[in-house]
């Protein structure tokens, strides 16, 4: 795990300013040699100066995940792994496994391919892991809420362009711009994922 | 349309009331008797097909070893009345 201590990277300090000064924007927009968007720029300035405080906090900022204290900041970039819902990072959780042993790739994988039993079946374009995968970054990203239908589970219905086309004996091959996710209720623990249009 | 499409039979008795994208498929108990209706997608669970039209009503997880019932599972049980594809497999 690669970790960048934001004192000896000279941004501590500027907690006792307004803002960063121009010549050090640079540095915020790679900091853990990642590029930053201006929204997680601008959440990231937010915490190194809410790190003057003596809040402990954790707050991830897109694949980064920083920690900031009253003795400094420090910015570490997540496993990926995603293998615990109860650890510091954001990543899915796949390692749910269903009552007759199917994994959650095995599940979504399901979606590489139409089925003509099912009346809407949503099939992904690219590979579903990784188009998964990046809408829950574009989920985490937004801070995007989930519906709760009812059940047990959360629901995200997250913009993606492209992620796939309608199939099912209803489906007409429509391009379908979101993803949808679904988690364990308050957990980032996966159950599935799909295209779908804004409806479903 | 990379590859050709697939036809997976199972047994089912409606649209999940919770996800709307998965059939609510009927489950046989491994090792008891019994049967559950499970949604092959977002896998809400029911004990009978009396009530699972209601989403509120789902579990999950609740049932840890079961499998795909068919139609020799079912056959003469009273849940076939609910099985919305009992004649076309």
């Amino acid at each position: 795990m690669a970790t960048v201590d934001l004192l000896s990277a000279g941004l501590g300090a500027f907690g006792l300013f307004g803002g960063p000064p121009s010549a050090m924007l640079p540095q915020l927009a790679s900091l853990g040699g990642r590029t930053l968007t201006a929204a997680q720029q601008a959440r990231l300035w937010q915490s190194i100066l809410a790190g003057a405080s003596s809040v402990s906090e954790a707050i991830a900022v897109g694949d980064l995940v920083m920690m900031s204290s009253s003795t400094g900041s420090t910015i570490s970039q997540s496993s990926g792994g995603g293998s615990s819902s109860s650890g510091g990072n954001d990543e899915l959780d796949w390692s749910i496994k269903s009552s007759d042993g199917e994994t959650r790739v095995d599940h979504v994988t399901l979606h590489s391919v139409n089925d003509l039993q099912k009346k809407l079946h949503g099939v992904f374009y690219g590979n579903p892991v990784e188009v998964i995968k990046e809408a829950w970054r574009i989920k985490r990203a937004s801070n995007l809420k989930p519906i709760n239908a009812g059940g047990n589970v959360d629901i995200y219905v997250i913009p993606r362009a492209n992620a796939g086309y309608q199939g099912g004996y209803a489906g007409q091959g429509q391009n379908l711009d979101n993803v949808v996710i679904i988690t364990q209720k308050g957990t980032r623990n996966l159950i599935t994922g799909y295209p779908a249009g804004a409806g479903n | 349309m990379s590859q050709e499409p697939v036809m997976s039979e199972s047994l089912y008795i409606g649209e999940c009331p919770v996800c709307h994208h998965g059939r609510q498929v009927v489950r046989k108990l491994r090792g008891k008797e019994g049967f559950i209706i499970r949604c092959e997608e977002c896998e809400s669970e029911w004990a009978s097909p009396a009530m699972a039209s209601d989403a509120s009503a789902a579990v999950l997880g609740r049932y840890d070893s079961d499998r795909l019932a068919n139609r020799d599972d079912l056959k003469g049980h009273s849940w076939v009345e609910y099985v919305v594809n009992w004649d076309e497999l």
